[in-house]
């Protein structure tokens, strides 16, 4: 079933997500609300949702680019390479300006760690440790960061980078208090 | 989260990051910075275009300084249009803001041009005016073209895509034209130069090439050395010199210049 998918105003982005303990039916039609939900995001167009996104305070989420896809369960973060502190090579890391479907049309350049591994549970309860590289890292960060409350504009704010708002053609600054 | 945020910019070319200063660090253009920034493709030539076509009907130039080949126009269905600091026909070519300023023009302006296959010469789209201060400089009066260039582009960039803006071939009559700047055109001779036009060929010539002028630090040298002259003013129909820098060493007062060479002569 398509969710609604709660904004950037609902507490519940703002609680850290209880781990999963089971994987039961509930959690079950949970992951396929998540799906369902996530494959209708079409504009902006939704690369991964978090759980809390749909009103369920739960440590899952989907991450998708293209033909990669996995439901992640109780992530908990192995490793994470760390951006680079020589400034002329951290420079020319891509940023990509990140957006939320909580925060639709907002977006903001986040360097994020170009590398972490993540040991989690998939759908069939079994364990697996992955790495995760550019984007898709990117991704997985958001996400785990939904699960623990924190949304990208909380990095926007502490790194001092620009927030834009999109609108058609239309970009915009928009001032952070 | 969403897909990558994409501005309307498609991608953006600019000079490749160069190394500068003593530490030789390497310095990217406020363009490349901002394209960064802007998760925008960046290129170095606009040749690179032809392999790796841009999604857009419209491309803008300003400053480019580097001839563009048709190739390159035609990948932009609406054209490529063209920023250019004068009032064309007036001072096409590669120094127009100090053409305006050494020449004494009152007024000046920008002309937004759909580029064809010769320099500056394309019909215009929109001109506006702007007056030059006593005071300018070129890079100063530049700065303030583009500034409010940025602005009347992003007014007329609609109406132009939608065809709604009549485009005026210019008159080549008129044509006027202007070439690029080395540092031998600095060169001023204070004794045969009326002051007033010295005073505006300080100005016209800063920053770069800046004017200069050569002197002999006694009498008796055999050789001549640089003298950059980098502000004056007129003074009952005199030209007083305000700061002077002698090759090599640090911009000082013509005052004291004067004390610390008190047998100078202009060469």
């Amino acid at each position: 079933m398509i969710r609604k998918i709660v904004l950037s105003n609902d507490p519940i982005l703002r609680k850290k997500a209880k781990p999963v303990s089971k994987i039961d039916k509930k959690v079950k039609d949970l992951i396929k609300d998540l799906k369902d939900t996530l494959s209708v995001q079409k504009n902006p167009e939704g690369v991964g949702l978090a759980a809390p996104q749909i009103g369920k305070n739960l440590s899952i989420f989907l991450a998708k680019d293209r033909d990669f896809e996995r439901v992640i369960i109780n992530p908990e973060i192995l490793k994470i390479q760390k951006n680079t502190t020589k400034e002329k090579v951290d420079k020319r890391k891509k940023e990509i300006l990140e957006g939320c479907l909580s925060i639709p049309f907002y977006y903001g350049p986040l360097k994020r760690a170009p590398k972490v591994t993540v040991k989690y549970l998939d759908e069939s309860e079994k364990t697996i440790t992955e790495t995760f590289e550019g984007f898709r890292a990117q991704i997985i960060l958001h996400e785990i960061d939904h699960l623990e409350g924190v949304l990208f504009i909380d990095h926007i704010i502490s790194e001092g980078k620009t927030l834009y708002k999109v609108e058609g053609d239309e970009w915009e600054e928009v001032e952070l208090l | 989260m969403t897909g990558p945020g994409r501005s309307p910019i498609a991608a953006v070319v600019t000079q490749s990051p160069k190394p500068l200063g003593r530490k030789k660090t390497l310095t990217y253009s406020p363009v490349d910075k901002w394209g960064h920034e802007h998760g925008v493709p960046i290129y170095y030539s606009a040749e690179e275009l032809i392999e790796n076509t841009p999604d857009a009907t419209i491309g803008i130039l300003a400053s480019y300084g580097e001839i563009i080949r048709k190739e390159v126009i035609n990948l932009f269905p609406q054209g490529i249009l063209v920023v250019h600091p004068s009032l064309l026909p007036k001072y096409r070519g590669a120094s127009p803001v100090p053409a305006a300023i050494a020449n004494g023009d009152e007024l000046t302006g920008v002309s937004i041009i759909k580029m064809d296959e010769k320099v500056d010469h394309g019909p215009v789209i929109t001109q506006f005016r702007e007056q030059i201060l006593p005071t300018d400089t070129s890079d100063i009066l530049r700065n303030r073209l583009f500034e409010k260039s940025a602005k009347v582009i992003t007014e007329m960039l609609t109406p132009y895509a939608q065809g709604k803006i009549k485009l005026k071939i210019q008159n080549e009559k008129e044509a006027t034209f202007t070439k690029i700047m080395k540092r031998e055109d600095g060169f001023v001779d204070l004794l045969k130069t009326p002051p007033i036009e010295i005073e505006r060929f300080i100005r016209a010539m800063s920053s770069w090439p800046g004017a200069w002028t050569l002197v002999k630090l006694n009498p008796t040298d055999k050789t001549t050395r640089r003298l950059k002259l980098l502000g004056s003013h007129v003074e009952d129909g005199k030209l007083i010199l305000d700061l002077v820098q002698l090759e090599g060493k640090d911009p000082v007062s013509w005052k004291q210049f004067k004390e610390g060479y008190n047998a100078m002569q202009f060469a």
